[in-house]
């Protein structure tokens, strides 16, 4: 109850606290807008935000299905092979280390002048898929050592040996990146909305920004809220879908 | 049962795990291994369930080829997301056989579990899973029981009851053992022989000879109990001399 109530609390404060800063600053509308003027906004473009929203997550969602495949095969070759472990890993690293923003121009240009959905979804892929690859290899190396001589012992083949010890150990490990992930796929796809602009995308990223061009702060703020709601519902889905797959396990 | 001769195992470019030691284990028997920390007991039973491949030195078993073998370990070592009945008949399972459920309430029953067939490892306490372990060991009518300090985890009062319960299943079921323990009570209540490692050496042998007809508790306060204990401790304490 104390989890609900709480965070339920502080934000009715938070809100109370910006509506009563704007009257006592009299900060102006097109700087920070009202909580009502957000709310009104919201409804006002409702059928646009939540269009824009499904482009947006369709993005998403293919990026992290995709980063989900790729990230555990390649983790199960990584698991196979300590030689091939050694000369990718790096380059994996590199992808991650290197800032989205600054990838995302050259996948634009090289994807995106005819197929602009194409080059999101790489962008996203390319935000969501480390943490997958990294949890699932700490996962396949993670089997119980007795466990893993037990199965040795009674003569298990190469793959009961995958499905019935490594993928079971595993599956903590990628039930935790898809929570990292899922939000990662998100960001990654406003992202190269962002950078896309007017070039095809149609994402609440770009409404977002094209409210802002047009000065509409109430209209981006409600865009704002929508896509923290998006990255919230993800995050919770995944954390219900860790828990119910993993219950027993408790 | 089974013979090692000769026995030696190294770690590449380690120093000698095992020296040349020598063990024979009859149908039936009990024999304890026993030693400090890092004398090779361990490495003992790994050879014997090819978990490890020696460096020199023959193991060669009564009917040309390894019985059927269990291994039990310090921990219970149970898969967390399988019930106790899908622990329990992994062995078979891994060969694509079934554990009937008149098989695996009989083997629930030898370890006191009935009843717990659908519970997951996280909700037993230790004892109980540790009895998990012993019955999944057991489950594919094993007939050499591999046991690496199986109870090492435990409390006393629990280790006294799962020392008890092993006798039992030792005297219903006639299966022949290996046992790995730092205790020496545990050795010499348990064994019908305690062989006692030092170094990757067998420094020396002794026969507790225990009257299996009194109480648990006379056992073990008996002169031939002591006596065996003090045989031990004394081995142990000479370091690498090999006397009885």
């Amino acid at each position: 109850m104390r989890k609900v109530l709480l965070p339920s609390a502080a934000f009715l404060l938070m809100i109370f606290l910006w509506k009563v800063s704007i009257e006592v600053f009299e900060i102006p509308k097109f700087i920070l807008p009202t909580p009502e003027a957000v709310w009104a906004a919201f409804f006002a473009n409702f059928g646009s935000l939540v269009e824009a929203l499904g482009a947006t997550l369709k993005v998403t969602f293919i990026a992290l299905s995709a980063a989900v495949f790729s990230g555990v095969m390649l983790a199960l070759l990584f698991s196979l092979s300590r030689s091939f472990e050694m000369t990718f890993y790096p380059f994996a690293v590199v992808l991650q280390v290197t800032p989205i923003v600054s990838v995302a121009p050259l996948v634009l240009i090289w994807v995106g002048i005819d197929h602009v959905d194409r080059a999101l979804v790489i962008i996203a892929w390319l935000a969501a898929f480390f943490p997958i690859l990294a949890n699932m290899s700490a996962g396949l190396r993670s089997v119980d050592r007795h466990l893993d001589d037990l199965f040795t012992l009674y003569g298990a083949s190469r793959w009961q040996r995958f499905w019935r010890l490594s993928w079971p150990t595993a599956m903590p490990y990628l039930l935790a990146s898809l929570k990292i992930s899922g939000g990662l796929a998100l960001i990654g796809a406003v992202v190269a909305e962002f950078v896309a602009g007017s070039g095809g995308a149609t994402g609440l990223a770009w409404r977002i920004l094209e409210a802002g061009n047009r000065l509409q702060v109430e209209k981006m703020f409600a865009g704002l809220v929508l896509l923290s709601l998006a990255g919230v519902a993800i995050f919770y889905f995944f954390t219900a879908l860790e828990w119910f797959i993993l219950r027993r396990r408790k | 049962m089974l013979k090692v001769r000769d026995l030696s195992f190294a770690y590449d470019g380690g120093a000698a795990v095992l020296d040349n030691i020598s063990i024979s284990l009859h149908d039936g028997e009990l024999v304890s291994l026993v030693g400090p920390s890092g004398c090779g007991k361990s490495t003992v039973l790994r050879l014997v369930a090819g978990l490890l491949t020696p460096i020199g030195g023959e193991i060669t078993w009564k009917t040309g080829q390894a019985p059927e073998t269990g291994f039990v370990f310090q921990d219970a070592a149970l898969m967390p997301w399988a019930d106790v009945s899908k622990n329990i008949s992994l062995p078979l399972s891994l060969r694509g056989q079934a554990l009937d459920a008149k098989r695996l309430e009989e083997t629930l029953g030898f370890v006191g579990l009935k009843g717990l067939e659908t519970r997951y490892p996280q909700a037993l306490s230790g004892g109980q899973q540790m009895r998990v372990s012993i019955a999944r060991a057991l489950a594919a009518d094993a007939k050499l029981l591999l046991m690496d300090e199986p109870f090492g985890a435990l409390d006393e009062i629990l280790r006294f009851r799962m020392n008890d319960l092993m006798l039992a299943l030792k005297a219903e079921q006639g299966w022949s053992g290996l046992f790995v323990t730092h205790s020496i009570y545990e050795a010499v209540y348990l064994s019908d022989r305690v062989l006692v490692m030092d170094a990757g050496r067998i420094a020396g042998e002794v026969t507790p000879g225990l009257d299996r007809t009194l109480a648990a508790a006379d056992q073990r306060a008996s002169k031939s109990f002591i006596d065996a204990a003090r045989k031990v401790a004394t081995i142990l304490e000479a370091g690498s001399m090999v006397d009885a």
